[in-house]
C-alpha cells in the first residue's frame, strides 16, 4: 500500500470498480471516520455502530458498479449508503431488543424510536441542527435521523402532509446557511 | 430540493424528477455539487475514528466474501499424447455430461429469475390496480354521499368544456369530476373558482389550477366554506392573481342557502 498516493474522484472510483485493494485503502482512510461519525450520530451505541461501518464498507465495495457520478459524488453516495444502513439497524428488532427498558412496537412508532435514547446532540449534523427552532429540530430529526417519511411524521404528529413538507423544507434552507 | 435530494429525504418521486431536472439546467448541478462539498467538508470536520482493527476486518470479510463467489480455476493438462481409445472415449462422454450439467443449471437460474421478474411485474401492477380501486372507491362514495351537493356548470362560450363540482358542505371538500375539457397549450391551466355574491358583487377565491386532457378525470380540489356560483376560467400557466373574466368557461350555481 501507498499512503502518499491521491487519487481524485473519477479516478478512485474507477480504480474501486477494479477491486484494486489500494483505492479501498485509500478509500477507509480518507473516509472512514468522517461516515463514522454520521452512523455514530444515528446510533450512539459504539458496538452497534462498528458493526455497521463494517457492513457499510462491504456495501461500498459490493455495490460500486452502481454508483453513478452523474447523479451526485461519491462521498454523498456512501453517505448515503450509511445513513440507510444506520437506520435500518436503528429500525431492527434485534437492535431494540438490546435496549433494556424501552416499549417494543412491531409498528412504526414515532414515540418509541431512538428520540428516547441518549443521543450525543454536541457533535456533527446534530450539532448544527440542535441550533434550529425546536419545531425543526424534531422534524429534522425525525426524517434525517430516524428516517420516518413525511407521510409517517405527518400521521404521527396530526399534521397536514404538505405543513411536513414546507416545514422540513424550510429547516433544510435554515440548515444549509448554518453549515456555511 | 437540492438539500432534501442530496440528504436522501426526497422521495422516489421527487428523485427522479430532480434527476430529470439536473440532466436540463448544469446550474442545478452546480447547486446540488455545492451542497453536497458543503456537506462532505461538515462531515471531514466530525470524523469520529473507528476501532483499529475495523479496516483489517472489513478486508477480510471482502476477500471471504469474493473468494466463495469465484470458482476455482482447475487446468488440464495432457498426461501423455497418446491415449487408449477406451479412456479417450470416457473423456467425451464426461465433457458431454459436464457440458450438459451446465447448460441445465444455466436453463434453471434463467428460468428462476424469469418467474423472479414476472412475479416483480405482476405485484407492480397489482399494486397499480390496488390504488386505481381505491381511487374508484372515493369516487363512488362522493357521488353518493347525501351532503354532497353537485353543480353542472353551464357553458358560458361556444366551445366550452363541460365539468360538474361535488361539493361536499360538511367538510368544505371539492372535487371535480371533468367530462370534456380539451388539452390546453402548455403556457396554460384551468382555474377553478368558488364565488361569493356579496351585494351584487361576485368575490372570487382560487380552488386550484389543473391542466386538461382525458388522463386524470377526477381532481380534488381546494376546500370551500361558502360559495354561491362555481367556475373555471383559462389562465397562464401558475396564475396567482384574480379570474380572467374574458376567458370564463362554465359557471353553475350551488343555491345553497348561507
Amino acid at each position: 500500500m501507498n499512503p502518499g498516493k491521491k487519487y481524485d474522484e473519477i479516478e478512485l472510483v474507477d480504480q474501486l470498480k477494479q477491486r484494486s485493494e489500494k483505492a479501498y485503502s485509500y478509500l477507509y482512510d480518507n473516509y472512514a471516520g468522517a461516515l463514522y461519525g454520521i452512523i455514530h450520530s444515528i446510533i450512539p451505541d459504539n458496538e452497534t455502530a462498528n458493526d455497521v461501518v463494517q457492513d457499510v464498507f462491504i456495501n461500498i465495495w459490493t455495490k460500486i458498479d452502481s454508483y453513478d457520478p452523474s447523479k451526485g459524488r461519491l462521498f454523498t453516495w456512501m453517505l448515503n449508503i450509511a445513513r440507510n444502513a444506520a437506520i435500518d439497524k436503528l429500525r431492527s428488532k434485534g437492535y431494540r431488543h438490546s435496549l433494556k427498558n424501552q416499549p417494543l412496537s412491531e409498528n412504526v412508532d414515532i414515540n418509541a424510536g431512538a428520540a428516547s435514547y441518549p443521543v450525543i446532540n454536541d457533535v456533527g449534523l446534530r450539532k448544527v441542527i440542535s441550533q434550529l427552532k425546536e419545531e425543526q429540530r424534531a422534524l429534522l430529526d425525525l426524517s434525517y435521523f430516524q428516517g420516518f417519511t413525511h407521510e409517517e411524521i405527518a400521521k404521527a404528529m396530526n399534521i397536514p402532509l404538505g405543513t411536513v413538507k414546507t416545514r422540513i423544507r424550510t429547516a433544510l434552507i435554515q440548515l444549509r446557511t448554518l453549515i456555511q | 430540493m437540492v438539500e432534501s435530494y442530496v440528504l436522501g429525504l426526497a422521495s422516489e418521486q421527487e428523485r427522479a424528477e430532480f434527476e430529470q431536472l439536473c440532466t436540463q439546467y448544469p446550474e442545478l448541478v452546480e447547486a446540488r455539487t455545492n451542497f453536497e462539498l458543503l456537506l462532505e467538508k461538515q462531515a471531514m470536520q466530525n470524523e469520529v475514528a473507528p476501532p483499529v482493527d475495523s479496516k483489517d476486518k472489513i478486508w477480510f470479510a471482502i476477500q471471504q466474501a469474493s473468494s466463495s463467489n469465484t470458482s476455482k480455476i482447475i487446468t488440464m493438462e495432457p498426461r501423455s499424447t497418446r491415449k487408449t481409445s477406451g479412456t479417450s472415449w470416457l473423456a467425451a462422454a464426461s465433457v458431454i455430461l459436464m457440458l450438459l450439467a451446465a447448460y441445465f443449471a444455466y436453463d434453471f437460474n434463467k428460468k428462476n429469475e424469469q418467474l423472479i421478474s414476472s412475479n416483480e411485474q405482476m405485484q407492480a401492477k397489482l399494486n397499480q390496480i390496488d390504488s386505481t380501486m381505491k381511487a374508484k372507491a372515493e369516487e363512488e362514495r362522493i357521488m353518493h354521499d347525501p351532503n354532497v351537493i353537485v353543480v353542472n356548470m353551464k357553458a358560458m362560450t361556444p366551445a366550452a368544456p363541460s365539468a360538474s363540482v361535488y361539493w361536499d358542505t360538511t367538510s368544505s371538500n371539492v372535487y371535480l369530476v371533468v367530462k370534456n375539457m380539451p388539452k390546453l397549450a402548455s403556457d396554460k391551466q384551468y382555474q377553478l373558482w368558488s364565488l361569493i355574491d356579496s351585494a351584487g358583487k361576485m368575490k372570487p377565491s382560487s380552488l386550484g389550477l389543473f391542466d386538461g386532457g382525458d388522463e386524470k378525470l377526477f381532481f380534488k380540489m381546494q376546500n370551500a366554506q361558502n360559495a354561491d356560483h362555481f367556475a373555471i376560467t383559462i389562465e397562464n400557466r401558475g396564475n396567482s392573481e384574480g379570474p380572467n373574466t374574458k376567458q370564463l368557461q362554465i359557471m353553475g350555481e350551488t343555491k345553497r342557502k348561507l
